[in-house]
């Protein structure tokens, strides 16, 4: 297992070495840069300001040299500058990903805790009224595309019904303490609903077939032939086979939903990850850009590995040489 | 089992009742102590001279006041200063050689929002950090037009010479100031950190607000400032929040959440009549801004380069229609020239091409073209008359446009073909470059002090031997015109300044280097309870240009 695990670690370094001078380039070669944004804007820049605004920022060094000046800074802790907020990256990162995992935190453990407790259900009410109306919401759920479920969630909970804020993470001036607390609360539950929504129903089918396939094995019968109570089948027997594969891709989730946060925290103001990039992406602010497009590969690298480990951890025929 | 279920039920009611009992108190937080504005940027940083985002602009507006500003009127009136010099006066003195001198006198009652004196040296040491080159500013355009900026006699800081080595016709719009005692500390170790300071992020200002909070990517948070001289804010908090999606940002504009929008990207008229219908308490602010609406034409183009065919395009599309689709009622009106009708330099006398599809298709067959087998035009070689309009990506209305534009031109046999382009990628290369075959659609945003001489002299035609300066995107290059535009840069005498740039403007309608649209409305909303709002409609003057004005009413 240990030997495995350093092959992984070993893999994961690599990918994310390739991943950076990928995405260094797709970030550079993008059409437009800071300056040039900052010139279609200044109807009477000079080109001798437009020279020293690209020296300031860097933008004279060919590619590569930027992106090792690049990897040297990162290698060495320091994630750089931010051109657009004028902060440290790291600082930057920091604020934010306190706020995307609140976020990230919540949903997931909403969808994963209702998607399954309804799955199961559906699987054991196979072909009942109820279980095709869970197939039919949860297909629903998983064809909604999340900023288009966003606003509408936004228009219904917040502009027709006014029972919740329309966007932003608190209401400025909110007394600190419990008020604050329940402030974020309440700003909280659309952008929680609406990227629960898919993971939910994801997690429904996904236990749904897994259940299905569990309860039709042998042993499961042979536990009923024993004559053991129903509950007991189920919870004992079945349930806990049924969860090994929905365990492992819980990991295998996590950069999904980090890419339904960066539209989610669009569309609801939400000062997380996703909406960082977004702001990086379009300022063409490549410090930020990278470290957050970065931290969702590491993130995606370390999801890969978990779900590895906790197969082998869950399921005892695993074994990793 | 059964026991746990009703425990967590039991738990899930207190805490539902709790949050219910919670949210009232959170909102009752907004009271009329406050006023929320929503717009869809998050300003990148609040030093001006180093950033170019409407946003910052936006704030700044509310946290530090210009010597002089623009008001609703588009007249300039002193905020910091005694009054605006003039020729009148004599405190804006020609001087031979083309040389100027301007003569300011600050106000003696200004303070820095930290208490200390807001005076003329703060001016004259700003000019020279801007003008290092070192420092990153953003553009020294006019700051090379100083020779100095004095306090001739340091027993009066309160007075202010600008020696200009050359005539400008806007010497009287006043300078950038920032704190002196702030800045020059960090200033004197590196000019190149000053982004870094944090006068970008949480500045000391002058004006009737000062900073309190700034959550990034949230809002932020302006408090009035109790020593503001020309009159104590009546609100005592501004908060900006920042929501980029414009149809969110609607959204709460409706629900209540913001009272004002600024910078909402709202450009169809329907989209604020429907926030005004849906909240009674808004009202929506329909102002006649500089902002022109056109398609430039690039005249290097071989059938472009063609007067007859601009002129033509222009007879073959209704424009009057065109200006309809966001605003309807006549209330955008049509663009004959680039300059609008409350711009000085308005000439009402241009050529105007009206609607008139037998004329375009006349002055088509002039220029050589005859009607191919598929309904659509050849010229003298048979190649068949098809163009290229590009515009900005996922601007619905601009892409409205382009379809009645693409209908309307197959009607005279030129095909249209839309390819159209992320902003950001429009504005970086596709303009500044001129990488454009034949059509683009954009708009430009002008203040009282544009002249036109960026955007229509042949030298400012952007190309990879003067290093892409300019925004002359179609290629305009016309002698008479050049002529008048380098003359306009340098008059100071208003009188002869807009006779110049009449003639100008009927040069520009005759040869046509553009296809003049609309002038686009300013679009923004307020509190219909809160009164002295006023928009001006110009670039860099907001919503909140007298935010210290305002009052809820009872």
């Amino acid at each position: 297992m240990q030997r495995f695990l350093v092959r992984r670690a070993m893999h994961g370094a690599i990918i994310l070495v390739g991943l950076s001078i990928l995405l260094f380039s797709l970030l550079v070669f993008t059409p437009g840069d800071p300056v040039e944004l900052i010139a279609a804007s200044t109807p009477d820049i000079k080109p001798e300001d437009v020279a020293a605004l690209r020296a300031y920022y860097g933008l004279d060094d060919p590619v590569f040299i930027r992106y090792f000046k690049w990897a040297r800074s990162v290698l060495s802790g320091d994630l750089g500058f931010s051109r657009t907020y004028g902060t440290p990256v790291t600082k930057l990162m920091g604020e934010r990903l306190r706020n995307t995992l609140t976020l990230l935190a919540t949903s997931v453990a909403l969808a994963f805790a209702v998607g399954v407790s309804v799955g199961i259900y559906s699987a054991l009410h196979q072909y009942s009224a109820t279980d095709y109306t869970v197939t039919v919401l949860a297909f629903a759920g998983l064809a909604m595309p999340v900023f288009w479920q966003g606003i509408v969630f936004i228009l219904l909970f917040a502009v027709w019904l006014p029972w919740f804020p329309a966007g932003g993470m608190m209401t400025p001036g909110v007394a600190p303490g419990w008020p604050a607390f329940v402030d974020r609360v309440w700003h909280l539950v659309l952008p929680v609903a609406v990227l629960a929504t898919s993971g939910m129903a994801g997690w429904t089918r996904y236990s749904r077939s897994s259940m299905l396939e569990v309860i039709r094995q042998d042993y499961v019968r042979t536990a009923r032939a024993k004559g053991n109570p129903e509950n007991v089948v189920i919870n004992k027997h079945a349930l806990r086979n049924a969860l090994i594969p929905i365990i492992t891709l819980v990991a295998l989730t996590i950069p999904g939903v980090l890419n339904g946060a960066v539209l989610t925290e669009t569309v609801f103001s939400w000062p997380g990850m996703g909406l960082l990039l977004f702001q990086a992406v379009l300022g063409h602010d490549y410090n930020v850009a990278m470290a957050v497009l970065l931290f969702v590969a590491l993130m995606t690298v370390a999801a890969n590995l978990l779900a590895d480990i906790a197969y082998a951890m869950v399921d005892p025929r695993i074994r990793y040489d | 089992m059964k026991m746990r279920v009703r425990s967590l039920l039991a738990v899930a009611l207190v805490v539902a009742v709790v949050v219910g009992f919670q949210i009232p108190a959170a909102l009752a937080q907004r009271n009329r102590d406050i006023v929320v504005v929503g717009m869809a940027q998050e300003p990148d940083g609040l030093m001006m001279a180093f950033h170019s985002m409407a946003a910052g602009a936006a704030v700044n507006n509310s946290l530090l006041k210009g010597m002089v500003e623009y008001n609703d009127k588009w007249q300039l009136y002193p905020i910091t200063v005694e009054k605006v010099p003039t020729l009148k006066d004599g405190d804006w003195e020609l001087l031979p050689g083309g040389k100027m001198k301007v003569t300011w006198k600050f106000r003696k009652n200004f303070t820095w929002h930290d208490g200390k004196q807001y005076t003329a040296l703060d001016a004259s040491w700003t000019n020279l950090m801007l003008r290092n080159p070192r420092s990153p500013t953003v553009s020294r355009t006019v700051i090379r037009k100083i020779d100095n900026m004095l306090v001739p006699n340091s027993n009066d800081p309160f007075t202010l010479v600008v020696q200009w080595n050359e005539r400008y016709p806007f010497a009287n719009i006043g300078h950038t100031v920032y704190p002196r005692h702030v800045l020059e500390k960090d200033y004197l170790r590196d000019p190149g950190q000053l982004k870094a300071n944090k006068q970008n992020r949480f500045p000391i200002g002058n004006g009737p607000y000062k900073m309190a909070e700034w959550v990034a990517g949230s809002h932020m948070t302006l408090e009035a400032y109790d020593k503001y001289p020309l009159g104590v804010a009546k609100i005592k908090r501004q908060t900006w929040r920042f929501i980029l999606d414009s149809t969110v940002l609607q959204a709460n504009a409706i629900a209540g959440q913001v009272d004002v929008t600024e910078i909402n990207n709202i450009t169809d008229c329907g989209a604020l009549e429907q926030i005004e219908r849906r909240n009674s308490n808004v009202q929506g602010h329909y102002t006649p801004a500089l902002i022109w609406e056109h398609v430039d034409l690039n005249l290097d183009n071989e059938w472009l380069r063609d007067k007859r065919v601009r002129q033509a395009i222009a007879h073959a599309l209704d424009r009057a229609a065109i200006a309809e689709i966001a605003c309807s009622g006549g209330r955008q009106p049509v663009a004959h020239a680039w300059l609008p009708e409350r711009h000085e330099g308005y000439n009402k006398d241009v050529k105007k091409y009206t609607f008139d599809l037998a004329r375009a298709r006349a002055l088509l067959a002039e220029a050589g073209f005859t009607m191919g087998p598929d309904g659509f035009l050849r010229d003298r070689a048979g190649k068949r008359f098809e163009m290229t309009i590009m515009t900005t990506a996922g601007n619905a209305l601009r892409e409205q446009v382009q379809q009645i534009m693409k209908d309307q031109l197959k009607a005279v046999g030129l095909d249209l073909r839309i390819d159209n382009r992320p902003a950001g990628v429009l504005f970086g290369q596709t303009t500044a470059r001129r990488q454009f075959p034949h059509m683009v659609m954009y708009a430009w945003l002008m203040t009282p002090a544009s002249l036109g001489n960026t955007l229509w002299k042949s030298d400012q035609i952007p190309t990879a031997a003067n290093n892409w300066e300019g925004q002359n995107y179609p290629g305009f290059r016309h002698e008479e015109n050049d002529r008048l535009l380098t003359q306009i840069e340098t008059e100071i005498d208003t009188a002869k300044r807009v006779a110049m740039l009449k003639r100008q403007q009927e040069i520009w309608a005759e040869e046509l280097p553009s296809i003049p649209l609309y002038f686009r409305l300013h679009l923004t909303t307020s509190p219909k309870a809160v009164r002295g709002v006023s928009p001006a409609g110009l670039a860099g003057t907001y919503i909140n240009w007298n935010s210290s004005e305002w009052v809820w009413s009872q």
